[in-house]
This record gives C-alpha cells, sequence and structure tokens, in this order.
C-alpha cells in the first residue's frame, strides 16, 4: 500500500509540475502576496510585521490551495484516470494517500521558496534547526489537513463550480480571521473567540513560535488537534466517499 | 449591429445565471467586506478614519478589480466551446461579440455594487444624493470596463484561456493593495508615496469616496486613466478579435 501510494504522489506532484502556469501561480502567488501585504499591514501594525505575514502566507498556501486541488481532482475524473485505478488492485485508502502526500509536497515546496524570498525584508529563523525543521512539519500537517478537507468535499460535492466556492469562501474568511494576519488584541472583542480557535491562527502562532517569536507548545497542541480531529476525520470520510464512488 | 449585440446582451446574461457567478458577484464580495471590516475597524478608526465611509469604495474596488478575471474567463470558454467561430460564420459584425461581453460585464459590475452599498448602510456608508450615488456608480464601472478590455485582449490571444483567468488575479494584488484603497496615504512609507499616488486604483477610489461624500471631485485623474486604459486596450482587443 506504502509504495503504491508513493507511485500516486508522485503523479500528482508530477501533473503539478507539467503544468507551467500552475507552478508559476503556485509559486509566485505567495511572494506577491507577501510583498503587496507587507507595505500596507506592517505600517498599520508593527516593525517586524514579516515575522508574522510569512507564516501567514506559507499556510495560506495550503488553504487557498484546496479549491485549485478540488479542480484537479475534477480534471482526473474527467480524464478517466480513476476509472483506471479502479480496475487495478489498488486500496482506496492508497489512492487517498498518495492525493494529500502529493499535495502535501507541492505545499512544502512552495513553502521553501515563500520563507527565502521572505529572509529579503528581514524574516529571521532564531530557534535554531529543531525550530527550522519543526516550522516545516507543521506546515506538512496543516497542508494534508487542508489536502483531506478538500478530497472530501470534492469527492461529496455536487459539482466543480459549488465545490470550488464551497472551498474557497471559507478559506479567505479564515485568511481575515487569523491571528497571522493581525495580533488577535486588534480584532473587535467580540470576534476574538473565533479568531483564537480558527485552525489558521493556532498554526500561525505555532510557526511564530518555532521561529523564535512566541510560545510553542499551546498553539502546536492546538494545530495538532485540528490536524488529528478535523484533518484525520475527512482523510477516513474521503477513503470512504471514493470507495462508494468507485463502485 | 445593435440588434445583434443586444441578442448576445441577453444569451450571456442568461448564461450568467450560474453559482458561480451567484457566488462571484454576491457572496464573496460580502465575505471580503465583512472579513476587511472585521480586521481594519480598530487599526483605521485609530487613525481617525470615518471607517463608514471608508470602507464600502474599497470592496467596490475590488469587486471592480476581479470583473476583469470572468471576462477572461468567458471569452475563453466560448473560444474554446466554439462559439466564437459560430459568430464568425454569421453575418454580424465581429465586433459585436466584445461589445455585447463588456455589455454583460457592465450589468455583472453593476450586481456587487449595489449588494456593497446595501452592506456598507449597516456600518454607516451614506450618499450626500442621488447624483452622487449615480456617478458613483458610472465610475465604478467604466474602471472596471477598462480593464475588463484588457482581460479580452489575454483571452484572445492566450493560449491557455481558463489559466490565464486565474493569472488575471495576480496584477491585481500590488495595484490594490499598494494604493489608498485600503489604508490612508500616511500608513506607507515615504519611498512608496510617487507609487501610490500614481495607481490608478488610489486616483479612481480617492474619486470615489469623494463622490460619496458629495465634495469636490478631482476628475481628471481617475479619468485620464479610464479613457487611456480604453483607448489601449480597446485598439488591442479589436484588433485582435478581427484577426483570431
Amino acid at each position: 500500500m506504502t509504495s503504491t501510494a508513493l507511485l500516486l504522489s508522485g503523479r500528482t506532484m508530477k501533473r503539478f509540475l507539467r503544468t507551467p502556469p500552475l507552478i508559476i501561480i503556485a509559486f509566485v502567488f505567495p511572494v506577491v502576496l507577501m510583498f503587496t501585504i507587507l507595505p500596507l499591514y506592517g505600517g498599520l501594525i508593527e516593525d517586524d510585521y514579516i515575522q508574522r505575514l510569512a507564516p501567514l502566507i506559507v499556510l495560506s498556501t495550503a488553504t487557498f490551495g484546496m479549491a485549485p486541488s478540488a479542480a484537479g481532482l475534477y480534471a482526473d475524473f474527467r480524464a478517466g484516470i480513476f476509472n483506471r485505478l479502479r480496475t487495478m488492485p489498488i486500496s482506496a485508502a492508497s489512492t487517498v494517500a498518495g492525493r494529500i502526500v502529493g499535495e502535501v509536497l507541492r505545499i512544502v515546496a512552495v513553502a521553501v521558496v515563500a520563507i527565502a524570498v521572505a529572509h529579503i525584508p528581514g524574516f529571521r529563523f532564531t530557534a535554531g534547526p529543531a525550530g527550522v525543521l519543526g516550522f516545516f512539519c507543521v506546515v506538512a500537517v496543516f497542508g494534508a489537513m487542508c489536502t483531506s478537507v478538500s478530497l472530501l468535499v470534492a469527492l461529496t460535492g455536487p459539482d466543480e463550480d459549488t465545490v470550488q466556492s464551497a472551498l474557497g469562501t471559507p478559506a479567505t474568511l479564515a485568511f481575515f480571521l487569523s491571528s497571522g494576519f493581525i495580533p488577535v488584541t486588534a480584532f473587535p472583542g467580540w470576534i476574538q473567540p473565533v479568531v483564537r480557535v480558527n485552525p489558521l491562527s493556532t498554526a500561525s502562532e505555532a510557526l511564530i513560535g518555532l521561529t523564535g517569536g512566541g510560545p510553542v507548545a499551546a498553539p502546536l497542541l492546538q494545530t495538532l488537534a485540528w490536524a488529528v480531529g478535523l484533518g484525520g476525520l475527512c482523510a477516513l470520510l474521503s477513503v470512504r466517499a471514493y470507495r462508494r464512488r468507485a463502485r | 449591429m445593435i440588434h445583434d449585440t443586444g441578442v448576445l446582451i441577453g444569451r450571456n446574461l442568461r448564461l450568467s445565471l450560474t453559482t458561480r457567478s451567484f457566488f462571484q458577484l454576491v457572496v464573496s464580495p460580502l465575505v471580503f467586506f465583512a472579513g476587511f471590516a472585521i480586521v481594519l475597524d480598530r487599526l483605521l478608526t485609530l487613525r481617525g478614519v470615518d471607517f463608514g465611509q471608508f470602507l464600502p469604495p474599497a470592496i467596490v474596488m475590488m469587486a471592480m478589480g476581479l470583473a476583469p478575471v470572468s471576462t477572461a474567463f468567458f471569452i475563453g470558454r466560448e473560444r474554446q466551446s466554439g462559439m466564437l467561430d459560430r459568430c464568425r460564420t454569421m453575418p454580424i459584425n465581429s465586433l459585436s461579440v466584445l461589445i455585447a461581453r463588456l455589455g454583460t460585464d457592465a450589468v455583472r459590475s453593476l450586481i456587487p455594487i449595489v449588494v456593497l452599498v446595501a452592506a456598507g448602510h449597516v456600518i454607516g456608508f451614506r450618499f450626500a444624493g442621488v447624483p452622487s450615488a449615480v456617478g458613483f456608480a458610472l465610475l465604478a464601472v467604466a474602471f472596471a470596463l477598462s480593464f475588463c478590455l484588457g482581460a479580452a485582449v489575454v483571452a484572445i490571444r492566450s493560449p491557455d484561456p481558463e489559466s490565464s483567468a486565474s493569472a488575471l488575479f495576480l496584477p491585481m494584488l500590488p495595484l490594490i493593495n499598494l494604493s489608498t484603497v485600503f489604508a490612508p496615504m500616511s500608513v506607507f512609507p515615504d519611498w512608496l508615496e510617487p507609487v501610490i499616488r500614481i495607481n490608478p486604483y488610489s486616483v479612481v477610489v480617492d474619486a470615489l469616496r469623494a463622490l460619496a461624500a458629495g465634495q469636490p471631485v478631482s476628475w481628471w485623474p481617475p479619468l485620464a486613466w479610464i479613457v487611456g486604459l480604453s483607448l489601449f486596450f480597446g485598439l488591442a482587443a479589436v484588433r485582435a478579435f478581427r484577426r483570431a
């Protein structure tokens, strides 16, 4: 099962690497987003805003990637890939796992590039190599969670348009209502509880902590709880939905 | 030609009645409105900005900035489905296809303006009078259309129209963020000020805010941008459509 999953994740990656517009958008979008948000919100908030912004940009690659990733799945349906996989002795679990691993590799690759570029306006890791490693592990775990959600919605949704909107709109809301964008205390009081539980906030705070800018343990545990709870549930349900669809 | 254009606009509008359009024109502007209202309220009010008057024109600019994406999307689809070729075999002027697209986009652009002005009413946005509201809508739509023409050129010339539609989202990010759309000039570092000042998003949003408040509007900068862009993209679009 593991080897099949790896093979299929390689396919997901290759499909991405062989679509030049997708690559350009995937790598350029986060960088453009970062450099255009920085002077605006950097002026509104604090001097080292890049330490807060860079983690959010990296994570938003995963959240804003949910809708395109669902579109990719629909393209595969149309191309008949799933019918073909169905005729082969491959378990549904390895197909789903392969998809998740492939998307996570893409998300981490974009994260590495975005973080490298973020060093220009002054982003720094100050918590040692363990912090750097932990940083990208959190990005991977968060990416796996987003991919599972997108898979489940794509597999159970009515049609491509609805699925894309249903994934894109919450991703936008989560971006705004996260403490990766502006600090929790800058939000109006009534919305602060929502901001605090937003998985994009907990993951941002964990990443900020891992760069040496705050507590690590609490946001890390909250992020893991989200990943295991929501991500695990969606992954399991995706396997079921996939089996049902394959029948 | 006017009749052909009318028929095509009717067809385009009927094709617009989709879930995607509803999300693009109603849900997503409201999501952005709510998001920016929550994020920016405290930060801007602290700086003495009248937030109720400030925010709705900003989100209107954002919705107008997204209009070209759907222009490119629809033209790309018509090209792939063969509708453009079919129009060419018919005894109609090839430009009526382009004009009909823009007419449709003008109608589509009005929807988020109405939605956002209504949402703005809740946080205290008011027009100085009926003429200021009409001027506001006309200026916003004219601004959207000048960029829609650019998108039409991209869509008709690009080999892969669907991905060019999503790439059109990219230039909007620097244009909208490095402007006075979301924050007053004083927020930005001094060295960026010339860029912010000349940005078409800045001059148009400043004019929209002045119009809404009934203050004197400096018409030249926004009109120069809109007319200039429309002429430039318009000529390119006419050429591209004739040749395609």
